[in-house]
């Protein structure tokens, strides 16, 4: 079976980044990766969705409706929006991060002129399908690593912190090394690290977890 | 690797000498990748104005002996219809490549067409890679086919392939300069021949493409583009798949998830055009039920139809055409799934009706995510100035007809400024007839940089032409931004980043007879919506060029120099809660509390233009460091 990841975000966050570290951890473990990339109008601002397999039984880049064994949404609202991806009982990895949409903030949505949408809301909707569900403060964690760009690479922690995910942590950290800015490589290290303890203390409940040293 | 950079890896190891393109998602990363290498390995790789010219190029290439490709998105495939037309009664001693990266259910383009029909049309062979291996593999087949059968070969792309990533394996790179020979071999047979003149030139050189396509099929199964697999024991259930491209990988997925693996037939069609009829029909004659699973137009399933109608007569027939597969959208795992499960008579995976519902319930929650321009971007400053100055010199009453690019989003709210988008360059050609057929408001044309060399400038001179009173905006952000900030003739750099010499579109526009062009930038406020006040006031076709470097390429230079970015803050006691920065401008670096019914700025996207201080009527907008210093 091959384990499939679905993530999403807002364009802008860094999720070619991220699903280019994974896919070089998988060459780098000898295993093989596929994944379909939804971006290219969206850079910025706009839903971006990446597809990522892992295992010798992915043949195509899309995970089926239900299909996903974890979710990682880098922005709270798209964990909603594309939830149908998340198989019944998988793992969600939410950023506690909710960025407006702007003809949100405009005022120009129908219900939303009075009240923006809020984490507890979508949260509460994801539990109704999943009750293992982890909420992420990256945004925090990023700018506590030094580099508030590196949401990302939190997330990419949290995934390492899966027993799950056919990976070595450590190799996941190589890969970070040789795919993000030079000169940022400690701060995205550190962000790694943090984002992997949290995970692990998040879902500790459910026994999903590596054990962390 | 991304499926376009397996093609052009594919390119590199089969000794393509000449590479030429117009940016198009999602087909560009090919181009890109080859600039990274392209004087390492001694081809010449450019951008070129157009795909008709990039198309040209090759043909040039090829001409001279050179293997030589041009890729585009198949929107932009439509501008080589007629050198291509011209293209297919010429022999070339080289390969050449059309690359088209279709895009079914238009993610990133206004359209779905399937090009294997452009290809049909022009009775050429299409290639369709299903996975990224094939992806390299298939430029080698498509560039050895060109050789053998003196065609133009397509390489026929789908967004899965092209920006997906996943493994491939490489091959040797051969590289071989061929010494450059121009070839006249077309003006020795047809023209000094005699047979180009006369009544039957024409049709005789229709018979030689004829018999050079006809010889396709033998070739194309020698080099092991049609695999099939039919099962000994029985096909399960009589079935068996024809399947092309991105969807092979779905069909796969579903055998393997339902233990079907080998026990349903399946032929794997790697070129679709011409059709191949000898191997379809071979397999096809083992079942008495063939699905087809196709990303585009049911090309291969009416084929098969008419084929069938002779040859087959008993066979059944499933597809987009008997609604077992969505007519329209890209096809996806559980589409082909389901088709699959109710031929073979088995269980569909349902959904549990809890997740519908929760599913219905979320997409009524979440807000879509409309497109939109980046905080600061030049081009929503100038859609601002000019919507200011159609209402203080023309009463708000104006149409404009917009283009291809980022901002074509200036049809999105807030901004909403243009009313209509057709193709690249279609703006002012659309323009042009709009101020032709009576209207008396002002007409205006918005067109990006890159458009304009593209095609703007035919249409450009038109209105000089036929006197059209429009007032073109050009958006010029020094950069094709939509696609990847790839230099264009104004950037004064080559794909491979070699200095050349800028062509300057106010000196273009000067020469097509423009009297009025009028240079600003846009983050000048003031001085933009005087310019396009002006230009509205002037009799006759005006142009005002709105100037400056795209705020994405920008930053990055910026970050390249260490420069320090001033974000803006707002002055909570000067700022009344109008909501005109959020609701009429529409930057997506301002936020509004609601609670509290005051403007804040998100520091984290904001990028320090500042425009939102010029678009405050309260003035409430201002740098963070003088705030701090007051």
């Amino acid at each position: 079976m091959s384990f499939d990841i679905f993530i999403c975000g807002v364009g802008g966050q860094g999720l070619v980044l991220l699903t280019n570290a994974l896919g070089r951890a998988c060459l780098k473990s000898g295993l093989k990766a596929v994944t379909g990339e939804m971006y290219g109008l969206s850079q910025r601002s706009g839903t971006v969705s990446v597809h990522m397999r892992i295992g010798e039984d992915a043949h195509s880049p899309l995970i089926s409706i239900g299909g996903a064994d974890a979710l990682v949404a880098l922005e709270a609202i798209e964990a909603l929006r594309y939830i149908e991806y998340l198989k019944k009982g998988g793992l969600a990895l939410i950023n506690s991060r909710i960025m407006h949409p702007p003809v949100e903030t405009a005022g120009l949505v129908k219900d939303r002129t009075k009240k923006y949408f809020t984490l507890e809301e979508a949260v509460s909707r994801v539990k109704r399908w999943t009750s293992r569900v982890a909420v992420i403060n990256a945004l925090a964690t990023a700018k506590e690593s030094g580099n508030p760009n590196a949401e990302n690479t939190v997330f990419l922690g949290c995934l390492s912190a899966l027993r799950e995910l056919p990976l070595d942590p450590e190799k996941v950290k190589e890969a970070i090394a040789e795919v993000v800015p030079r000169g940022t490589v400690d701060q995205n290290l550190k962000a790694f690290e943090i984002g992997m303890r949290m995970a692990s203390e998040a879902l500790c409940d459910f026994g999903v977890c590596r054990n962390l040293r | 690797m991304l499926g376009n950079e397996a093609v052009a890896r594919g390119a590199v190891e089969y000794n393509v000498e000449l590479a030429a393109a117009y940016p198009g998602t999602p087909s560009s990363e090919i181009i890109e990748t080859l600039t990274l290498v392209a004087d390492d390995v001694g081809m010449h790789v450019q951008w070129s104005t157009n795909e008709m010219v990039a198309f040209e190029v090759a043909i040039g290439g090829a001409l001279c002996g050179k293997r030589s490709l041009a890729s585009m998105k198949h929107i932009g495939a439509n501008w080589i219809m007629d050198p291509l037309m011209h293209a297919v009664y010429h022999g070339f001693d080289a390969g050449l490549l059309i690359i088209s990266a279709d895009d079914p259910s238009g993610h990133s383009s206004a359209n779905e067409q399937d090009n294997r029909y452009m290809a049909q049309l022009a009775e050429i062979p299409a290639l369709e890679p299903s996975d990224f291996q094939e992806a390299k593999d298939y430029v080698g087949h498509a560039l050895s086919l060109s050789e053998e059968v003196k065609l133009p070969v397509m390489l026929r792309l789908v967004t899965r392939i092209c920006h997906s990533r996943g493994d491939c394996t490489f091959g040797p790179v051969r590289r071989e300069k061929r010494p450059p020979r121009f070839s006249d071999d077309y003006y020795r047979d047809f023209v000094l021949g005699g047979n180009i003149v006369g009544p039957k030139a024409i049709p005789k050189l229709h018979r030689i493409q004829h018999e050079k396509l006809a010889r396709v099929e033998e070739a194309a199964a020698r080099a092991g583009l049609f695999q099939s697999e039919v099962p000994e024991d029985g096909p399960s259930g009589g079935l068996g798949i024809i399947a092309s491209s991105a969807p092979v990988g779905y069909v796969l997925d579903s055998l393997d998830s339902r233990g079907l693996m080998g026990k349903v037939g399946l032929l794997k069609l790697g070129l679709s055009v011409p059709f191949p009829e000898k191997t379809v029909s071979s397999f096809a004659s083992s079942f008495e039920k063939v699905l087809v699973v196709e990303e585009g137009e049911p090309y291969i399933e009416r084929n098969l139809a008419a084929l069938a109608k002779c040859d087959l007569p008993g066979l059944k027939i499933f597809g987009k055409l008997t609604s077992h597969l969505p007519r329209e959208g890209e096809l996806n795992f559980s589409s082909v799934d389901g088709a699959l499960a109710s031929l073979l008579g088995l269980g569909a995976r349902e959904v549990p009706p809890e997740k519908l519902k929760l599913m219905e319930v979320s997409s009524k929650l979440v807000t879509p995510r409309i497109m939109s321009m980046c905080a600061g971007c030049p081009h929503r400053a100038a859609f601002y100035a000019a919507k200011k100055a159609t209402r203080t010199a023309a009463n708000a009453r104006y149409v404009a007809i917009g283009d291809i690019g980022c901002y074509t989003l200036g049809m999105y709210p807030p901004l909403r400024f243009m009313q209509d988008v057709f193709c690249m360059g279609g703006s002012i050609g659309v323009a042009n007839g709009v101020a032709k057929s009576g209207i008396t408001d002002p007409v205006i044309a918005t067109i990006g940089d890159s458009t304009f060399y593209h095609a703007g400038i035919p249409a450009l001179i038109n209105a000089t032409f036929n006197q059209a009173n429009i007032k073109v905006m050009v958006l010029d952000n020094e950069v094709t931004a939509m696609t990847g900030y790839q230099p264009h003739p104004g950037c004064g750099e080559t794909a491979t980043g070699k200095p050349t010499k800028r062509v300057v579109i106010e000196e273009i526009c000067r020469a097509c007879g423009i009297e009025f062009v009028r240079i600003v930038d846009p983050y000048d406020f003031s001085s933009s919506v005087r310019a396009m006040e002006d230009a509205i006031r002037f009799e006759g076709p005006a142009v005002v060029i709105f100037r400056r470097l795209c705020t994405q390429e920008h930053l990055r230079r910026a970050r390249r120099q260490g420069l320090r970015i001033e974000k803006y803050r707002v002055d909570p006691q000067k700022c009344v809660g109008c909501r005109t920065c959020v609701a009429a401008f529409g930057c997506p670096a301002i936020g509004f509390d609601r609670e509290r019914k005051k403007a804040y700025v998100i520091a984290l996207d904001c990028v320090g233009c500042g425009v939102c201080a010029s678009v405050c009527p309260q003035g409430a907008f201002s740098p963070e460091r003088a705030g701090e210093g007051s």
